[in-house]
């Protein structure tokens, strides 16, 4: 890899993880604020009885119940982030795909909302455990994501599926549109170059069937 | 004083509507920009707090909208995004005292809703 090019993958690995997170931080930011409101309620509404109102119990439960779902909220985005951060912890790790592509997807979900665009994940049955960089993994999905919603259907559904073809492992971003386009390909494809061979995937973007798939042979599958 | 908040967050805008009005203030709450265009289209308010990011669009565009239908309502930004680069525009639109991250001390928004009354009268 020439020193340039890996500036760029360098940079590209960094603003991803940096890009991840800001988005993660503002949906605890988000949490927080309900919650911060909800507990706010809760001492109105006390303050309110103080001078002589009632309480309401079952409006109490439903506030008590909002805070409840916040937390709960929050705890999956949190633990999604730290699943996230301990990808980069080793270079190379046994990975169930279904369980990295659902990660990886919901991390994704405030950019995707963000552009007003639908993700569709099909995952197959079997499990599919592959051996690879984790970190890069979720950084070639994330990058074919973000060009899959540049380059998204009218409707705004991207629909993602994890499947087992030949004995080839495919992810396949359908429903895409404009992908004649030679700008584009190159573009996605150069991004793209020095991750798929480290993880010796490649990727083949089909006009007609407004498709891009990845593609990992089978001697990854263990 | 009439209020009109936007946010996707449905649970944050309903809840803190309830609580303005505990306090006096009038408030209608949007979660989607369609839905602040149509009610600002129904009712006069004197201000719009935005979230600065929404789907299909971000809170600054949905401030020019307004103001271009509405030039007398004033803005106030509460958002959970704090980088430099939203920190900027979003001060730049409205005043870097009306650009709040959340969560936001209700005592505060309402002291900066008074504010925005007196202090944006040329924009």
């Amino acid at each position: 890899m020439n020193d340039s090019k890996f500036a760029i993958h360098s940079e590209d690995g960094v603003r991803f993880f940096g890009e991840t997170v800001a988005s993660v931080s503002h949906e605890i930011k988000n949490c927080l604020a309900i919650m911060n409101e909800s507990a706010g309620l809760l001492q109105d509404l006390v303050m309110l009885n103080q001078k002589g109102k009632p309480l309401d119990p079952a409006r109490i439960d439903r506030i008590a119940q909002q805070i409840s779902g916040q937390i709960k909220r929050a705890d999956t985005i949190v633990k999604n982030l730290n699943s996230f951060a301990h990808s980069s912890d080793v270079p190379e790790k046994n990975i169930d795909l279904s369980e990295t592509l659902s990660l990886t997807l919901a991390l994704a979900k405030r950019s995707a909302a963000n552009r007003g665009v639908s993700i569709h994940l099909t995952l197959p049955q079997k499990k599919i455990m592959i051996t690879t960089n984790p970190f890069f993994f979720m950084q070639v999905i994330r990058q074919c994501l973000d060009f899959s919603m540049a380059t998204v259907n009218p409707e705004k559904v991207v629909e993602v599926i994890l499947q087992l073809k030949e004995d080839n492992i495919e992810i396949v971003f359908k429903k895409l549109e404009d992908l004649e386009n030679q700008n584009q390909k190159m573009f996605i494809m150069e991004k793209l170059e020095i991750m798929l061979e480290k993880l010796g995937a490649h990727l083949d973007i089909n006009d007609e069937r407004s498709e891009m798939c990845l593609v990992f042979d089978s001697s990854h599958q263990k | 004083m009439r209020v009109l908040l936007v946010d996707d967050e449905e649970e944050l805008v309903s809840t803190l509507s309830e609580r303005l009005k505990f306090r006096g203030v009038d408030s209608d709450w949007a979660c989607s920009v369609k839905d602040a265009l149509s009610k600002a289209e129904q009712n006069i308010y004197d201000i719009a707090v935005l979230d600065v990011k929404m789907p299909e669009t971000d809170g600054f565009k949905l401030k020019r909208r307004l103001q271009e239908s509405y030039p007398k309502m004033k803005f106030i930004f509460m958002t959970g995004h704090g980088s430099d680069n939203y920190y900027h525009i979003g001060s730049a639109e409205t005043g870097k005292e009306f650009y709040l991250v959340k969560p936001v001390n209700i005592e505060i928004l309402i002291e900066k809703m008074n504010d925005v009354l007196q202090k944006q009268g040329g924009v």
